[in-house]
């Protein structure tokens, strides 16, 4: 017994050691496990230009100076730091943030905030856009009997070619099939290519026995695969992001 | 073969971490670390050992059950490094002052509690913002109260303690969590105001009573943070540079008028020679943490812990002794970790309150941690901070968790509402 205890004693070091380096190193290799990657979360069209403005922030500054996310840079009407889009619990919201001339949305000139609404016109001085939100923050209370949802963090693929997202229920089907969920009308697609669905361990990706397979983050799939945030999914030509 | 092996480890690498099967290492590891304290009799109350690692083993369980199994969160990694870090420290504890082993216990679960009350607070910015003025002001009263009837501790008087010291707060601790809390602002907030005059009060107010309470270490900690602070929420270098300047020509100031406050920092990088006086403790850590190589002594077999303070203001070369320089070095490596996990997050924050508030908090465990290891190791002045998460302490603990919470709800992945949809 006395010598098992030395033993014991001897060796035990050795094996904290090893478990207390696995756990923190597995820890910290996780936190580092992928870069959070941005998507364009709405859009501004500058009415003047037809220029478009991508939004990837949850707070975005906007106004003259060269420090905004948003520089408008010619326009002398807007202050140096004019106004703030920011994305919260209850939808999108523009903050005028003390400017000289006013944040006006469709044409009302709000006092500090005002939630806006898919397709709003928004004029900053003589700045005049139209916001577009890209399904982030759109309450769909009124479409869908009652239920809130909000799309910001669901499963959802994104067509890394347009950024579009398609948002996942339960099971999506691709395929060229009419049927399918995400309809893909090209040569090399089967009419059933591919079905993305949850069990019990998460997302998964299953190719459905293709000639040309299904491809996660370039590794052909077979049978099915899980998936996990910011994975890349490619059917044919098309390549979707995979997030949640 | 080759290229398959590197695309497999990558694979893995990218998977989020399974916290059952690490829940299950750490409790291995800390069941190995009761059975080693009881061998070594160092915890003569066998009760005392066993209640002590069973309740603590159960609460990471039923965090973790509840989090993970009920409420169907994604994400563990913070949890799994301050569970790990504080089951150590628990180790240290128990093993070193049998005595205290319950109040420690007590004091982890208060911090758990800090956490998750943290964490919801953090979930609405709406909340947030209305609470950051009474926060702030209740922050200010907490400093002001304890210069009035603090007790001076080791020649800082930063220590509240209530009813013939059953209750003993360290104030500055607390408000360590309200200084990061109010510190971070949304940005259309930081918009409209622009200046920084209200927030330099504020922390000029706070680091100036822990000068007076002479609580140096803990001023140190904050003027680091509040730089941090200022820089994110301004990126405005020159009115940064003018308060650097101004606080090295204060402190040198004080330096000079005030020679008892230059007398504490007299055994700076002469410990050798002061070894059996003023120095006494860090020489001791010298040799002592030295010599438990790379794997570690094993603990209760270490001398550190006859020196006074050790699971304290030692802490890091008690954990060196006992648990070997690899582990040490792993430790310090995880504060390192969190504050780039903190700057590649920040952008993808949801506001810039959880950017500037991570960053704060991280840096500030960092810096906190740097402070103690290059102080006992007589590499800056040795002011007698806390190891993070691994020192006795009450306040320190709930602090550290209260922190953590920060740098957990930077991760959108944190609240589940907004991925409702997932689930249907």
């Amino acid at each position: 017994m006395d010598a098992f205890l030395t033993q014991f004693d001897y060796l035990v070091r050795y094996v904290l050691t090893a478990f207390a380096v696995f756990i923190l190193l597995r820890c910290v290799f996780s936190l580092f496990r992928l870069r959070p990657r941005r998507e364009v979360m709405a859009t501004l069209t500058n009415l003047a230009d037809d220029s478009e403005i991508e939004i990837e922030n949850w707070e975005t500054s906007i106004g003259r100076s060269r420090s905004c996310d948003i520089a408008l840079r010619k326009y002398n009407t807007v202050s140096r730091f004019h106004a703030v889009l920011a994305l919260r619990k209850e939808g999108w919201f523009i903050f005028d943030t003390e400017s000289k001339t006013g944040v006006y949305v469709n044409g009302e000139q709000i006092r500090r905030s005002q939630q806006i609404a898919d397709g709003d016109t928004i004029a900053f001085g003589n700045a005049v856009m139209k916001f577009h939100s890209n399904g982030y923050g759109v309450d769909s209370e009124n479409t869908e009997g009652g239920e809130v949802t909000d799309f910001t963090n669901a499963a959802r693929l994104v067509n890394l070619a347009d950024n579009s997202a398609f948002y996942l229920r339960t099971s999506c089907l691709i395929g060229r099939g009419r049927h399918c969920n995400i309809c893909l009308p090209m040569r090399g697609i089967e009419d059933e290519h591919a079905e993305i669905y949850m069990s019990r361990d998460g997302w998964m990706v299953a190719d459905l026995h293709t000639q040309s397979g299904t491809y996660l983050n370039g590794e052909l799939v077979f049978g099915a695969y899980a998936l996990y945030d910011g994975d890349i999914i490619s059917v044919g030509e098309y390549s979707f992001m995979f997030r949640e | 073969m080759k290229e398959q092996k590197k695309k497999k480890r990558r694979k893995s690498y990218r998977k989020p971490v399974k916290w059952p099967f690490l829940l299950l290492m750490m409790t291995v590891f800390q069941i190995i670390c009761a059975l080693q304290i009881h061998m070594n009799g160092t915890q003569e109350k066998t009760t005392t050992l066993v209640v002590v690692f069973a309740v603590y083993i159960t609460v990471e369980w039923v965090y973790f059950l509840v989090c993970g199994g009920f409420l169907h969160r994604k994400s563990f990694e913070i949890e799994l490094i301050a569970f790990f870090l504080t089951g150590i420290g628990l180790t240290l504890t128990t093993s070193v002052y049998p005595d205290k082993a319950y109040t420690q216990l007590a004091a982890v679960m208060l911090g758990i509690l800090v956490f998750s009350v943290m964490l919801w607070i953090l979930g609405d910015i709406n909340r947030v913002t209305k609470l950051r003025m009474p926060v702030a002001i209740l922050a200010v009263l907490a400093l002001a109260v304890t210069l009035v009837i603090g007790t001076d501790i080791n020649g800082a008087k930063n220590w509240i303690i209530l009813g013939d010291g059953v209750l003993s707060i360290q104030t500055s601790e607390l408000v360590k969590v309200a200084f990061v809390f109010v510190g971070a602002a949304t940005l259309e907030y930081l918009q409209s105001t622009r200046s920084l005059t209200k927030y330099i009060l504020f922390a000029g107010v706070c680091i100036g009573c822990l000068f007076l309470m002479r609580d140096f270490g803990t001023a140190l900690i904050f003027f680091f943070t509040f730089i941090v602070m200022a820089f994110l929420r301004s990126g405005d270098i020159k009115t940064l540079f003018l308060i650097c300047a101004t606080a090295v020509l204060g402190g040198a100031g004080v330096l000079t008028f005030k020679p008892h406050v230059a007398k504490r920092f007299e055994t700076y990088r002469h410990v050798w020679e002061n070894a059996t006086g003023s120095g006494y403790q860090q020489v001791q850590l010298l040799i002592y943490s030295v010599s438990g190589g790379l794997f570690g002594l094993g603990i209760g077999n270490g001398k550190l812990r006859y020196v006074y303070a050790a699971t304290e203001d030692l802490a890091f070369g008690m954990v060196c002794e006992e648990f070997g320089i690899i582990i040490a070095m792993t430790v310090l490596l995880t504060f390192v970790s969190l504050v780039v996990y903190s700057i590649r997050y920040a952008r993808a924050a949801r506001s810039s309150f959880y950017s500037i508030a991570a960053l704060a908090a991280s840096s500030l465990l960092l810096f906190q941690a740097a402070l103690h290891v290059f102080g006992v190791t007589d590499l800056l002045p040795w002011t007698g901070v806390t190891l993070p998460f691994i020192s006795r302490g009450g306040s320190s603990m709930m602090c550290c968790w209260g922190l953590a919470a920060f740098i957990k709800a930077i991760d959108v992945h944190t609240y589940k509402r907004y991925d409702k949809i997932g689930q249907s």
